[in-house]
């Protein structure tokens, strides 16, 4: 056993980020299987709005700032979504709302058919813009994960009067 | 919330039979809750405005940062809650619930775990415990590989210390850089006790010039020995508030290790350090610190020790070099003595008072070297039986007269003490010395007390006394309350001619001769002193192990020993003038003598001639002895007396300081009289 090992024709394609990619879609997979995607999805709005305490603090202390303002908190959405391999950029942004779109996904392909991955990012973005600016609504309007060109995400950031609809999400600044 | 509003709820909830609460975030209470939920919690949610926290486990902050995630939200996240009456885990999914009017509730939704979320449970708390349990290895392997950083450090310092010249007088300066290299120190203080008080000795680092003009700090050994005893940790306190005092800032001391220094099982110092933060929070450096503060007291007992040893050396010396003065100092004193009574004896009719004061001198001269033996060691000593109790009774009338009125006297006998074997002249001369050591103390009267008690001195006594064997001991002790020793005086009260008194009020001999006798007698003295108190002298003398008491001796009186006497007796001593002055006086006694100056000489001549006595003096030249010579006449004549006469013992005729018991010896330099008496009762008996 002490003989040179064989190497491979061809170096494989796996690596980290594949390998980490991949893990994450066969076990978003089993749980939309095991609990449905409604049950799936709350377990990521939980997941999702960890990891939004966490990057907020992060974004906050790298503007050397208690709390961002609206230009801050979009910058932040757009530079955080580089940083892991999204290719998100603002399509519109004014008083009422941010609209960001999105040509490439930070899950990659690996988000195909796993539209509960999209909690991750609405969880994600409407956490930060709720602690920063006190209220956010976002809506998934185009997704990757559904099969869709690209992502369009719609985060309207000044409460309106009627409660929001199917397939938008609210939030709020926390109390503490 | 409104009736209407519930009753809304309520339809709904009935319709899908979920266990549904509604928790108002400010209030911290449940104002509804579903059938089916009842049902799984239990009744104490059928009660108006129950609290939370008698319904969820809240103790940890997991409950509490659920319910302000779920207000955040309006897409539920999920979770899990234990139930506090049973601790049961149940799953929980969050939201929050706009009602019209009304502060925001949440809305949950709770369902016995599923499968999957109580795995996911276990799974997170095996892993949690799975990080807890590294963490702790990492802390533990971190701290044990310090420790043992630390210990190599402590080794080093350890052996540097060891292999330190403590005679060189700098060797603590040198020890405490030493352990400030080895800990890191920013400044060490090391305090030992000088004359009784505490005393910064060496510093460095920050504290280098800090007591350089004021070392000493306003605590006493013993009070700080005290209050260490009786008061565990305050000492520390006590110590840094002295130090503040004498020139440092109570600041300097924040960040510092102190460990007291126990030399001899006594506390007798303290060794400071100031630390970086980091170390001082460090339990190994700590540790460190403990083993080199051990080191170092021990180097400053072996230095204790070997101080000693010194000064036992120089006593030593001093004693022999006194021993060989005596001899040769008695022998002058013999001629002088003997010479002066034989102008007494021819010239009686005569005013005779420059004889007189000849032999006065000489008998002070003769007290004088016998002190002077008794510190050497080398007065022959004749112990008896005795008790010690009856001796000083006898003794009492003259100590009285030896003080003044203003001093009271009182001699406390202990019932039932002992028996010791001692020189009784000795031991008088020994509690005589004492007494007027005592009354010199006290020049404006107090109180002279003598003492007597049976004593153990055990193993840990022993311990802290070199020359003590543990065992059975009579104690006599001879207390005063005058003005006392300081630790400087008391450190040399047994060196000889070392005296506090005026030039001529004393000899300086006095302790020196109680020390020396103690000694020579197997037994222990001590001295406690306090400045303004007082002091008590405690000799300490073994118990005697035989049940006879030693009677009276030698009833032969003074007047009948100087009767006319007829007897030939030979003399043999070395020394002419002696020689001559022996003869002259025992032909005045009447006998007949013969002188000669060797041993030799006497062995040959006993040979051919019989004598009815033979004197003789120990040290003699030639291949023969005074105590040889005396073995040779008793294998001649038998039943012939021998008497040995020298100015101090020899080897050759005690054992141990004691004079073998066959022996009959008398010292030098002797009155005719006792002389006389010697003769008179060997000749007869």
């Amino acid at each position: 056993m002490t003989e040179a090992l064989p190497t491979p024709l061809r170096t494989p394609v796996i690596e980290k980020d594949t390998f980490m990619r991949s893990v994450l879609r066969e076990l978003v997979g089993i749980l939309e299987q095991t609990v449905g995607e409604r049950e799936a999805e709350a377990y990521i709005n939980s997941v999702g709005l960890s990891l939004g305490r966490f990057l907020n603090k992060d974004y906050r202390a790298s503007f050397s700032s208690e709390k961002l303002d609206a230009r801050q908190v979009a910058a932040t959405l757009v530079d955080l979504k580089a940083r892991i391999d999204g290719g998100f950029s603002i399509e519109s942004f004014d008083d009422e709302k941010i609209i960001l779109v999105n040509t490439a996904c930070p899950f990659g392909d690996k988000v195909l058919g796993r539209q509960s991955l999209c909690r991750m990012t609405a969880n994600v973005f409407g956490h930060i813009v709720a602690e920063n600016l006190g209220y956010a609504r976002v809506r998934i309007d185009e997704a990757i994960a559904r099969g869709d060109q690209r992502c369009r995400v719609t985060v309207i950031i000044s409460e309106p009067d009627e409660p929001g609809g199917a397939g938008e999400s609210e939030f709020f600044a926390s109390t503490q | 919330m409104s009736d209407k509003i519930t009753l809304t709820l309520g339809a709904f909830v009935n319709l899908t039979g979920d266990a549904m609460l509604i928790v108002d975030p400010h209030t911290r209470t449940i104002p509804y809750a579903s059938p089916k939920a009842i049902d799984l919690i239990g009744s104490v949610l059928g009660e108006e405005g129950v609290l939370v926290s008698r319904v969820f486990q809240t103790q940890d902050d997991r409950f509490d940062r659920f319910i302000r995630d779920a207000l955040t939200v309006t897409e539920p996240i999920i979770s899990s809650v234990s139930l506090e009456h049973s601790g049961r885990v149940l799953g929980v999914k969050g939201r929050r619930l706009a009602i019209p009017d009304h502060p925001p509730q949440i809305l949950l939704l709770l369902e016995a775990e599923p499968e999957l979320s109580r795995r996911f449970r276990l799974l997170a708390e095996k892993i949690e415990e799975l990080k807890a349990q590294v963490a702790r290895r990492i802390t533990a392997e971190r701290e044990l590989s310090e420790t043992v950083l630390s210990l190599h450090r402590a080794v080093s310092v350890i052996k540097q210390l060891s292999e330190l010249e403590i005679s060189s007088g700098e060797y603590l300066d040198i020890a405490i850089i030493v352990i400030d290299r080895a800990l890191n120190s920013r400044g060490t203080v090391l305090i030992s006790v000088e004359l009784g008080r505490l005393r910064v000795t060496a510093a460095t680092g920050a504290f280098s010039r800090t007591f350089a003009d004021h070392p000493y700090l306003d605590l006493s050994q013993a009070g700080f020995a005290q209050t260490a005893k009786e008061r565990n940790g305050l000492w520390r306190e006590l110590l840094f508030s002295s130090l503040a005092r004498s020139g440092g800032d109570y600041g300097d001391f924040a960040n510092g290790m102190v460990f007291p220094l126990f030399i001899s099982g006594e506390l007798r110092g303290a060794f400071f350090c100031k630390l970086d933060s980091d170390d001082f929070n460090n339990a190994s450096v700590h540790l460190e610190g403990e083993i080199i503060s051990e080191a170092l007291a021990g180097l400053m007992a072996r230095a204790e020790t070997e101080a000693r040893l010194m000064h036992a050396q120089k006593l030593q010396a001093i004693g022999e070099l006194t021993g060989g003065i005596a001899h040769d100092f008695n022998n002058i004193l013999a001629i002088v003595l003997g010479n002066a009574e034989l102008l007494l004896y021819e010239l009686n009719s005569i005013d005779l008072d420059v004889a007189r004061d000849i032999r006065e001198a000489a008998i002070r001269g003769a007290i004088l070297t016998s002190r002077l033996l008794s510190f050497a060691r080398k007065q022959p000593l004749q112990p008896e039986p005795t008790d010690i109790n009856n001796l000083l009774r006898q003794f009492d009338p003259l100590i009285g007269r030896t003080l003044r009125k203003d001093i009271n006297f009182e001699l406390i006998p202990a019932e039932d003490l002992w028996k010791v074997q001692i020189d009784r002249s000795q031991l008088e001369n020994a509690v005589l010395n004492l007494a007027l050591n005592s009354r010199d103390a006290m020049p404006r009267g107090g109180k002279l007390t003598i003492e007597t008690s049976n004593s153990q001195l055990d193993h840990e006594y022993a311990q802290h006394h070199s020359e003590v064997i543990p065992g059975q001991y009579v104690m006599i002790a001879v207390s005063d309350s005058g003005h006392g020793m300081d630790p400087g005086v008391l450190q040399e009260a047994f060196t000889p001619f070392f005296t506090t008194k005026e030039v001529g009020k004393g000899s300086g001999l006095g302790l020196s001769m109680v020390f020396g006798f103690v000694k020579q007698s197997l037994g222990h003295v001590k001295i406690n002193s306090e400045i303004g108190l007082g002091t008590t002298v405690r000799m300490y003398f073994p118990r005697d192990s035989s049940e006879m008491v030693g009677q009276d001796t030698d009833a032969v009186s003074g007047n009948d020993a100087m009767s006319r006497a007829r007897e030939s007796i030979l003399v043999v001593e070395d020394d002419p003038g002696v020689l001559k002055y022996l003869t002259m006086s025992l032909e005045r006694l009447g006998y007949r003598v013969r002188g000669l100056t060797t041993g030799d000489e006497a062995a040959e001549l006993m040979a051919l001639q019989t004598f009815q006595l033979l004197l003789t003096d120990v040290v003699l030249p030639g291949q023969i002895n005074g105590a040889e010579l005396g073995k040779i006449a008793h294998q001649i004549a038998p039943t012939m007396p021998v008497l040995l006469m020298s100015g101090y013992a020899e080897e050759s005729i005690v054992h141990h300081g004691r004079l073998d018991g066959r022996v009959n010896f008398i010292s030098k330099p002797f009155t005719r009289e006792q002389l006389a008496k010697r003769l008179k009762g060997l000749l007869e008996g």
